[in-house]
Parts: structure tokens; sequence; C-alpha cells
């Protein structure tokens, strides 16, 4: 019986590529989807892993102790003077007070506009970048050198592309002081990656940024590192009693935890919008597949009639019909899944084509990326089988014998897979306009992807 | 129902209405039949005199209105869909008109699918007699559209004997096949039942075809009408048409 499902699609081998077609886009945007994000999401860990790699310990300001809507208060600043105040402690071996002001750095474009950061920070920085200091700098230079006094700034490589700024240029910058122009005195990227997706970054030396800030006399934050044999509790045990009342000090692995946290608020975000269309894909696979698989089971009624004569119980009939659902399934999702891999790459660059860019790092193929997509596949296509399989074991016995049971090829049968694949051109082309084509209305993209659901349902007929 | 060795189907007063009320249709009216193990019983009949649903009432495709039909001992009208799976299995094979072979299988899947349905395995012995018998050692590969109809009706056959059932209801099985052909296949059928010891009832509408049989009953308006042994060709022309004058 297994052999009989088996050579059964076999048979119809167009028929059940195209049947699977639709769970295999389905399921390529679930794998596509967790690959794309968990990758960003590792691009962002190693990011922060990396800017605190240097640093043991975080001293900065304590916000009230109130969270909306996961968003912790906002930290105040510390006194500049408790720098040197940590620096005189006896295991500090380095300190570094920053300014890091992550929405007030407006960077002017050539048209005049603000760079348009589509909700992600505009980072202002002001970094001390001593030498003996670089252990705490986040970021490395890729041309030209970092900001020595006022009128200098840093920018990131990013947004250099983008905005076609280079050294020794000049850029307006707005700040909680009225805007002014900056000579572009070097490039930088942050971690490892170009760019941070849409976000900007300026960085000016300490003095600049204070006054730039609102920050006179103060630091955001203070980066210290122990000397060698002095761990994070020891160093904290020492600066605690230190620390003026609003001020608090955390390790560089916590404040790391922190950061990373608020990204894959992020990329969790884009993650349930994606697998929304992931869902519909499915959706509409699942209908497809109940389609073809009960025109298919009422093509062979005569068949499962035949097969019952010989003593198949209706237990054989449904499983057998199952079966060719959870090939079709499984090998469609399996497909998709490798599809998805290559979406991830596609989607990647179609973030970037919409100016959303996003960091990326090595490519991650996690066990629950395979796990969901090969799960969710093949669950829903023996799903959307079940009731054609249910019709199939109401077949009676005697719908062997009479003549008719089974439908009559038509006459245009032989064109049927070229009417099929120009139908199938047409929903991808639709598909393709509703998705990337400009100044097209939403209700001409819902009527272009509602054709194209249309005929790539007919088509798979 | 009497579990008479020698006899292996038992029909008794079955009737068969189509529909209700006036419009309702009597197939068969009260028939009462007894296959004989190792025999060839022929139905015949004209069109529309209940010689099909006989046969499928016989072989539990389809229920008598009133009346009860007995397969090995075993009454059959009140079996459940389960125990009437588990009887075709064990019990029954069909030979059909338009051979019924599935055409994803070759021939060889074919012959011995009810083989696997069942979840056993064919005796080598008898599976290579049964291959001999039906002449089609070298085509055991081929898929149906690469036969030509008899040798489609020869893997029926042989598909049909696999299981080494008590009875095979053979459904007009020249109906679809050239009259050559057709004497092949009677001939086939006729060496089951001598050679390998088969009971066979075979519903036909052709004297030629009939003419093989040990037994003819003769169907018409639902009624048997008449019973004829071991007849020639010529004697069943000639009951054929004194039933149809009457």
């Amino acid at each position: 019986m297994t052999r009989f499902s088996l050579k059964s699609l076999a048979g119809r081998k167009f028929r059940t590529f195209l049947t699977a077609l639709a769970i295999v886009l389905g399921v390529a945007m679930i794998s596509g989807t967790y690959v794309l994000t968990d990758t960003i999401d590792r691009a962002f860990s190693s990011i922060f892993d990396q800017s605190y790699a240097g640093t043991d310990v975080v001293v900065s300001g304590k916000g009230a102790d109130i969270n909306v809507f996961g968003e912790e208060a906002e930290r105040p600043p510390v006194p500049a003077s408790l720098l040197e105040t940590i620096r005189a402690l006896p295991s500090v071996e380095l300190a570094m007070g920053g300014v890091y002001d992550e929405t007030n750095a407006k960077l002017i474009g050539d048209d005049g506009k603000a760079v348009e950061t589509q909700g992600a920070p505009s980072l202002g920085f002001g970094i001390d970048t001593s030498p003996e200091l670089s252990r705490f700098n986040p970021l490395s230079l890729l041309e030209g050198r970092w900001p020595e006094g006022d009128g200098e700034v840093v920018i990131d490589a990013g947004v250099a592309d983008r905005e076609d700024f280079s050294v020794g240029g000049t850029i307006e910058i707005s700040t909680l002081q009225p805007k002014r122009p900056f000579e572009v005195v070097g490039i930088a990227k942050f971690g490892n990656v170009r760019s941070l997706g849409t976000t900007t970054f300026a960085i000016f030396d300490v003095g600049t940024a204070q006054e730039l800030f609102d920050r006179d006399g103060e630091f955001d934050a203070i980066s210290v590192a122990g000397k060698d044999g002095v761990d994070a509790e020891q160093l904290m045990a020492e600066i605690r009693p230190i620390l003026p009342a609003n001020a608090q000090v955390r390790t560089g692995v916590a404040e790391a935890e922190d950061d990373k946290e608020e990204i894959s608020e992020f990329t969790t975000f884009i993650r349930y919008f994606l697998l929304a269309f992931a869902g519909i894909a499915l959706f509409v696979g699942s209908f497809v597949i109940f389609n073809t698989l009960s025109i298919t089971v009422a093509q062979r009624t005569r068949e499962f009639a035949t097969l019952r004569t010989l003593g198949a119980s209706r237990r054989q009939v449904l499983r057998s019909v199952l079966l060719e659902a959870f090939v079709i399934g499984f090998s469609a999702s399996v497909i998709g899944l490798f599809l998805g891999l290559a979406l991830a790459k596609g989607l990647e660059a179609l973030f970037r084509a919409l100016n959303l860019e996003l960091p990326l790092a090595d490519t991650v193929f996690a066990t629950r990326t395979i796990v969901v997509s090969l799960l969710v596949g093949t669950l829903i296509t023996v799903v959307a089988g079940l009731f054609p399989a249910i019709r199939a074991t109401r077949v009676p016995p005697i719908a062997a014998v009479r003549e008719g049971a089974e439908l009559p090829k038509g006459r245009w049968h032989r064109l049927t897979p070229h009417v099929a694949i120009v139908l199938i051109a047409v929903a991808l082309g639709l598909l393709g306009y509703s998705m990337f084509a400009d100044e097209v209305g939403t209700a001409q993209r819902l009527l272009s992807i509602a054709g194209a659901c249309c005929s790539s349902s007919s088509a798979s007929r | 129902m009497e579990a008479d060795n020698a006899t292996v189907v038992v029909a008794r007063e079955v009737t068969r209405r189509y529909g209700e009320g006036e419009t309702a249709v009597d197939a068969l009216r009260g028939v009462s039949v007894e296959v004989p193990r190792g025999k060839l019983t022929a139905v015949m009949g004209p069109s529309g005199s209940g010689k099909s649903t006989l046969m499928h009432i016989l072989a539990g495709l389809d229920k008598p209105t009133s009346g009860s039909v007995a397969i090995a001992g075993k009454e059959i009208t009140t079996l459940s869909d389960s125990d009437l799976t588990k009887l075709r299995r064990e019990h029954i094979g069909f030979v059909f008109q338009f051979f019924n072979l599935l055409p994803m299988l070759d021939a060889g899947e074919n012959i011995t699918l009810p083989l696997s349905i069942a979840g056993e395995k064919p005796d080598p012995g008898y599976y290579d007699q049964l291959v001999a018998a039906v002449g089609l050692g070298d085509r055991l590969s081929h898929r149906p559209a690469e036969l030509s109809g008899g040798q489609q009706q020869r893997v029926a056959i042989a598909r049909a004997l696999v299981s080494r059932p008590d009875v095979v209801f053979a459904d007009e099985p020249t109906g679809n096949l050239d009259s050559h052909t057709g004497h092949e296949i009677l001939e086939l059928l006729r060496h089951s039942v001598e050679q390998l010891g088969q009971t066979i009832v075979m519903v036909t509408h052709e004297a030629r075809a009939a003419a093989i049989a040990d037994r003819v009953l003769y169907l018409a308006d639902g009624l048997i009408v008449r019973e004829l042994a071991g007849a020639t060709q010529h004697e069943i022309n000639e009951a054929m048409e004194e039933i149809a004058q009457a």
C-alpha cells in the first residue's frame, strides 16, 4: 500500500510539483524569516559583546526604578569629577568617561533635510580616543582619524556610503544646539559591521559632545577596566561606596545583555511581521493542497473502489491518501527550508533596496528553523489532505463496477501543463508587481496578490 | 445457513428494490442460488434482467432488500464494513469488465496487490504457477498501459486468484475484448477451475462465454427462469431465444 501511494504520486509528478509549490513558498518564507532575523540577532550580539569586550564594569546614572512597556527610564548623567575618583581606586587599571546620546545627533543630508533613520537611533557620542583608552572604544576607524576638538566629527561608514560623505568634507549636524557644520575627519564602523542598519552615528571629542548634548561637567557613563587579577565583582565592590546616590555600577556583561535584549525586541517584531506573510502563504497553500487532493481523489474513485474490492480497509485508503499528503508536505518543506536560506539573502537585498539596511553576520541556520519549517509545512499539508482522505474512504466498493466512475479527460488535457505554466508566470508577475512596483495604490497591490492567488490555484488543477 | 463444504455461496429468496413508492423498481424478486465449489457458474440474461444486481449482492458489493446470502458458511448481508473488508480479503476475488488494474503499478505488483493489502507474502510456488498459467512471465514489469486488453485481463485474473479465494466473481470478463482474445480469457477461466480448483461465478450475456460453464442460470425480470447444466453454445442460444419469446 505504501508503494501504491508513492507510485500514485510519481505518476502525477507535474501536478504534485505544482501542488507542492505553494507549500514550498510558504515554508521558504518561514525558514527565510528565521534565518534572517537570527542572523541579525547574532550580528548585534557580537557587536555588543565586542563593544564591551574591554570593559569590566560600567558606572552610570540610575534611572527611576520604573519600567514602561519594557523601556527603562532614561539614566541621568554622572558628574565628571567621578572619573578622577574612580581612576584613583587601587584596583582600577583604566577608566574613561563618555557621552552617549541616542537621539539628538541629526545628520543633515545634501538636500538640507535630516537623514532618515526610520526609527533607528541617531547616535551622538563623545569618546576619549586617546590610544591608551582604545580598549573602551566600540568603534574602529576605516579612514581618516579621530576628532580632535571643536568642529570635527567622525561618522559611520553606512551613512557615508548612502549620503556620499567623505573624509575632508563638511556635514551639518543638529544637536541640542542649533545645527552647525563639522568637518568629517574620519569614517568608522561599529564592531565588525559596516553599518547598523539605518542607525547613524556622529563621534565628537568628549568636550564637544558635552557641549552639544548639554552634558557640561557630566558623563553618561564611565567605563572601567580592573587591574590584572581583579574580577568584576571585586571592582564593583570597590566602586560602589564612592558613588553618589543616583549612580550605579554594573558589569560590562550585564550591560551587553541589556543592549541585546533591546535589539531582540526589534528583530522579534520583524520576525512576526514576516511570519505573518508566511502564514498567509501557507494558508493559501493549504487550500491548493486541499483542492488538488480533492480533485485527484474524485478522479481516482474507481481506483479506491477497486482497492476496496481487493480487501483494502477504509483505514488503509485513508492512510494511503494521507501518506501522499505527507510525502508532498515533507518534501515541499525540505525544499522550502533550503529555498528559505536563499530567500534570507534575497530579503536582505530587498531591505537594502528599501533603504532599510540591516547588519549581518555569518548566516545562522538554527535547529529551531529546521524543526519549525519541516513541522509546519508537513503538518499543514497533512491536515489539508485529511478531508479529501476521508472522502476517499467513503467510496463504496461497488463504484469499481460502475461505468463512468472515472472522469473522462478533456479535449485539451494535453495543453494543461502549458496553460499551468503560463498561469504561474502570470501569478509570479503579479506578485512581483504588487511587491516591488513603486507608485501603486494599496487596492492595486491587493488585487494583484489576489490575482496571483487565483492564477496559481487554478494552475494547480 | 448451512455450511456445506460443497457449496460456496448460498442465496435464499433475495429481493432487491431500487427507489420507493410508485417509481420503485424490483431488480430481483426472490432469487435463490447455490454456487457449488470447484465449478464455473454462469449467470445469463438480457440487460435489465437483474443479473448484475444478483452478482453484486452475492459478492457483498450491494445489500439485498430482503433475503439472505452466505459465503463460505458466513451470512454476509448483516456484516459491518470492516467484516466485509475481511471477507473480501480472505474469500472473494473479482474480475472486472474494464480490468480495473491500478495504472501506476506494474503487472507483477497488480497481481500481488491483494496480498500486499492483506500484509502477506506470495507463496512462491503458487505465484509462479499462476504467472505461468496466465502466460505473462515476460510482461510482469510492464505497466497496464503497456499491455493489450487481453493481457490486462490476464493480469486481473491472476490478481483475483492470487489469494486463493473461495469464489471469484467475474463481471462480463470478455465484454471489453475482441472475440479471439475473449476466447483466450474464457479458456483461462476454464483452466483455473479445472487445474487450480477455483470456483467462479461469471455474469455474461454472451452464449459463447456461457458455454464454458458447468451450469448456466437464466435470469429474466428479476427471477431465475431456467437452469442448464453442461450446455453447448447452441443449446444456450436456443434457451435464450425461448426465454426472449416467453
